[in-house]
């Protein structure tokens, strides 16, 4: 997959959130965006950094189960491996 | 009418073997008088006992960490039940803070952001019980406008679900409120009543059965023992 933005990143994974958090999705993505540096990551980069931040959100909000699943699910959207 | 036992010993033998299978069950009381872990207990016996199913628990509050610790103190570890168990905790205080970092509590509908994720999870697995601790921290959150009307909703939207759901109400001491807009035992099937009483230089814990809807029962209040077996009445 060809990543272009890393807005278009953030929309993605607020799309996955959705069924769990509803519009909180967009908030989640905000807050946890902010706890990464965007700057000399390529887009890939950042969409990875991001989805490990939301696994370690996720891990405090419902345990490692639900983290497990939404982080192969947010893993399944983008196409990619991340070598783990 | 199907009955889920609370495995409080003693206390099932007073209400035809338990609480009603997929009703809401208000858990009024005061502080410390022990209703997260009662409700808690009941669930987690549940699953123990079955061996299979699902709980979620709702913790608008106490954090998930905190709350899983103060379980494993009074033996009841999550990560010991059996495998086709899943105990669910939604810590919904680490996301309150993240909302206010955010500075967007405001944009928040609480009420459907809190119960949305529940619907989710239970449009692909069924949901045995479901806890909400509590009310009064939903109160904090949420600002109901009407909350009579908003009230009856998320009673229904609860109900709905066809778990056992056990709404948690903290209560004044010496009161016999059983919850803030005085809606909420008439919205709830049946109402749990722990209270607290003071004799001489000890507190003692009671817990008394206020109402099952269609089920004739004894009102009295029965101490209430928690210790290494779990919880317990002492009864006549």
């Amino acid at each position: 997959m060809q990543l272009q933005q890393k807005d278009l990143i953030d929309l993605k994974i607020e799309k996955t959130l959705y069924p769990l958090f509803g519009n909180l999705s967009e908030i989640i993505v905000e807050v946890n965006k902010k706890k990464i540096n965007t700057k000399n990551v390529d887009d890939k980069e950042y969409a990875i950094l991001l989805i490990q931040e939301i696994k370690k959100f996720i891990d405090k909000f419902a345990g490692e189960e639900m983290a497990d699943k939404t982080y192969k699910e947010l893993i399944k959207s983008f196409k990619f491996e991340t070598g783990e | 009418m199907e009955f889920v036992r609370t495995y409080v010993s003693g206390l099932d033998e007073k209400i035809e073997g338990g609480i009603p299978k997929g009703s809401v069950i208000l858990v009024s009381g005061p502080t410390g008088s022990m209703k997260s872990s009662f409700s808690f207990y009941v669930a987690y016996k549940y699953l123990e006992n079955m061996k299979k199913g699902n709980v979620i628990y709702i913790s608008l509050e106490q954090s998930r960490e905190s709350l899983l610790n103060q379980m494993i103190s009074l033996g009841m570890d999550i990560d010991k039940l059996p495998k086709d168990c899943e105990f669910n905790v939604f810590d919904w205080g680490l996301v309150r803070k993240i909302v206010k970092e955010a500075n967007r509590h405001e944009d928040i509908n609480w009420l459907e952001a809190i119960i949305n994720p529940v619907k989710e999870y239970g449009s692909t697995k069924k949901i045995d019980f479901l806890i909400l601790d509590s009310l009064n921290a939903l109160y904090a959150i949420a600002n109901l406008k009407n909350p009579r009307n908003q009230l009856f909703f998320l009673f229904e939207a609860m109900r709905d679900l066809g778990a056992t759901t056990l709404v948690i109400s903290e209560t004044p001491y010496n009161s016999m409120k059983f919850g803030t807009y005085d809606v909420e035992g008439f919205l709830a099937d049946s109402i749990i009543h722990l209270s607290m009483e003071r004799i001489g230089r000890t507190l003692g814990r009671y817990v008394s059965i206020i109402k099952i809807r269609g089920v004739k029962h004894s009102t009295d209040y029965y101490p209430l023992l928690v210790d290494d077996r779990g919880f317990r009445i002492i009864s006549h």
